[in-house]
């Protein structure tokens, strides 16, 4: 079917449109923006639309003139996009060929490519259209779709399983254990019944995103706005703009958390015996699945707030799986920790570590003691030169919670190891553990410094094949022989990663 | 296996690298001293910043390159490398043989003066460098590991054919 040249559905050149009007937008924003004070009094929109009424005729026409010829330019490049621009599977490669101002010609061996996802908006909805995004198993690659292509709905189905076809005779391999399927459309491929593993009802999924707010940052957000009340000398004028600011400050936290919410709604995981397929969302629709196998990491987080009630969620690595947006699955939301604990043995059994847990070494309350002493000798030197009674008191309030942070820094990482899987934990008020397996990890770099290296104890860094946000890990200060049986456990394991 | 040195070209390498970063030093402080010059005139600081930077810039050039020489080592065994480095804060960098993707020579313009060059090896997570190799010792690591790396795809791929 796709073994002549195919081009992507006309709409394309709408979807790229859209890059206009969000520069647009941004325009705007900046220029209210800059009148921020402004903008709920009456007074300056009347005085705004006597200016426009003001302005000479032409000026419009110039204006209107300009906008228009952005839009052409961006239509006509779009149509030679559209125009100049094939994909056709050719034998055991997709060719991907651009013949526009920048040409580009790639031919792909379809066994390497890592997942095919369908994706529809609500205008793509509305047209009948589809975007098949392909990525590859690459980490160059990992924070970006490597192709797009904007077909009709049943050809970007059809593209879809023409791949995984392809791929599934080139490897000879069963369907189900193709790479994984990420069908945003949540039209899975699966032969096999899939049953349900978990499903959150909408006060859960409120009670998860309320729960996992970044109160720290929130709370620095709010200081930095207060700053200027204690430190500037027209402090008292500084309050009267100050409930305008906050009301945006929360204003805009509160619609970014509704929206999150409308996104999260009806989070239902499904798992079949290879697959784990995961629906949420009312505003935005999302459904997609990926193969147990391609995870190669698990990650169980428990953030401040959802300690005090004794829940946890728990994040996945998963080849391949990775996009502008940053996505992340989740295995699940959060739940009471034993439950999570029953989906861990569930879906990631074997990433379950049965080592001893190793605390930090001493080494980390000396590196956490002198890092302290400097921070001190900064804090007293700023409140020596600075004579202001706020700045000394926050000086000490800063020293204080630098001294907390610190102890609680070293006592909450923790390294655990068996002849399978290492897992750390470490965070103070968002405590994460993570698991992984040996044959996952890429290298590791062990860090000593004089300190250290006398007391026998370093840190360690290693890498795995993810996007950007899971890739790097490192530990806190644990002693060196445990890193050596680590090191060791990593090279006699086989790559399973890059092979997945 | 043992760990390896670097030869002696190396050593002049880094010290060039070193000159270079102190010919750099002082331009900061240069400028927070006019600063100081321009609106309070001559003092104390004016004339301690400059010198504080020349101090520091002479200890960097004559203490740094021969700690540094001394402890870069590498090993190149037949399951992995290893690569230590630093002066004052040493990394140890281990990469098992079958994890590496990809083997590169990479020859700067500094490298072409001395003769060396470095190897980089990627694998899909991230990668390690092999620096002030001579051009001999890169490419026979890079032939070497070449070869490692294809020996053990072909093992991998015969283990899974055998499973």
């Amino acid at each position: 079917m796709f073994n002549t040249p195919t081009r992507n559905h006309i709409s394309v050149i709408v979807e790229r449109l859209k890059i206009v009007f969000i520069v647009l937008i941004i325009v705007t924003l900046n220029i209210l923006a800059e009148s921020d004070s402004d903008i709920f009094n009456p007074e300056y929109w009347r005085a705004l639309a006597a200016t426009a009424e003001g302005v000479q005729d032409y000026v419009f026409a110039l204006s209107g003139l300009g906008f228009a010829a952005v839009c052409g330019i961006v239509i006509f490049i779009s149509f030679l996009f559209w125009r100049k621009t094939y994909f056709y599977i050719d034998g055991s490669n997709l060719i991907y060929e651009k013949r526009t101002i920048f040409k580009k010609f790639s031919k792909l061996a379809i066994v390497n490519i890592s997942t095919v996802n369908i994706e529809r908006s609500v205008f793509e909805r509305l047209i009948g259209t589809s975007k098949v995004k392909l990525d590859l198993n690459s980490a160059e690659t990992s924070e970006q779709t490597d192709f797009t292509f904007f077909l009709k709905a049943p050809l970007a189905l059809a593209l879809q399983a023409e791949i995984n076809g392809k791929k599934q005779g080139l490897l000879n391999v069963e369907p189900s254990s193709l790479s994984g399927v990420n069908n945003l459309s949540g039209a899975a491929p699966a032969t096999e019944q899939r049953r349900g593993l978990i499903s959150f009802s909408t006060a859960q999924v409120i009670r998860h995103k309320l729960l996992t707010l970044p109160i720290i940052q929130g709370l620095v957000v709010v200081f930095s706005l207060l700053t200027p009340v204690f430190f500037e000398p027209d402090g008292a004028e500084s309050l009267s703009s100050l409930p305008i600011a906050l009301a945006l400050t929360f204003g805009g936290g509160l619609i970014a958390v509704i929206y999150s919410c409308l996104n999260t709604l009806g989070y239902k995981v499904e798992m079949d015996s290879n697959s784990i397929y995961i629906d949420c969302g009312i505003l935005k629709k999302t459904s997609y699945s990926f193969e147990l196998s391609k995870i190669n990491g698990v990650f169980l987080k428990r953030p401040l707030l959802a300690r005090i009630f004794g829940l946890s969620s728990i994040e996945v690595a998963v080849v391949g799986f990775g996009n502008e947006k940053q996505e992340i699955p989740q295995l699940c939301l959060l739940v009471p920790n034993a439950k999570a604990q029953e989906i861990l043995e569930i879906c990631a059994s074997d990433f379950l570590c049965e080592g001893v847990l190793h605390k930090s070494h001493k080494s980390a309350y000396i590196i956490g003691l002198i890092k302290l002493s400097v921070t001190g000798v900064l804090l007293t030197a700023a409140g020596v030169i600075v004579d202001n009674i706020y700045l000394r008191i926050g000086a000490a309030v800063v020293f204080v919670l630098a001294a907390v942070s610190a102890y609680l820094s070293c006592i909450t990482k923790t390294i655990a190891y068996d002849g399978r899987i290492l897992a750390y934990s470490r965070g103070i008020f968002s405590k994460q553990t993570s698991m992984f397996k040996y044959g996952d990890v890429q290298n590791t770099v062990v860090k000593t410094n004089p300190i250290t290296e006398k007391l026998c104890s370093g840190k360690m860094v290693f890498y795995i094949l993810s996007n950007m946000r899971q890739r790097l890990h490192f530990t806190g200060y644990f002693d060196l022989s445990i890193f050596d049986n680590i090191g060791k456990a990593v090279v006699n394991a086989k790559d399973t990663s890059s092979n997945k | 296996m043992e760990y390896q040195s670097l030869s002696d070209k190396a050593l002049r390498l880094m010290k060039l690298t070193a000159l270079i970063k102190v010919a750099l030093f002082p331009i900061v402080p240069s400028i927070v001293a006019c600063i100081i010059l321009y609106f309070n005139g001559l003092t104390l600081w004016a004339l301690l910043v400059p010198a504080i930077s020349l101090v520091a810039g002479g200890f960097y050039f004559f203490v740094v390159p021969p700690i540094r020489f001394r402890r870069y080592k590498y090993l190149i065994a037949e399951d992995r490398i290893e690569i230590s480095e630093g002066i004052f804060w040493v990394s140890k960098t281990l990469v098992p043989i079958d994890r590496i993707h990809q083997i590169d020579v990479i020859k700067g313009p500094l490298d072409n003066i001395y003769g060396v060059a470095k190897v980089n090896v990627t694998t899909a997570g991230s990668s390690a460098t092999f620096r002030f190799l001579e051009l001999k010792k890169a490419d026979v690591i890079a032939l070497h590991l070449n070869n490692a790396v294809n020996l053990a795809i072909k093992q991998n791929k015969g283990a899974q054919d055998n499973v």
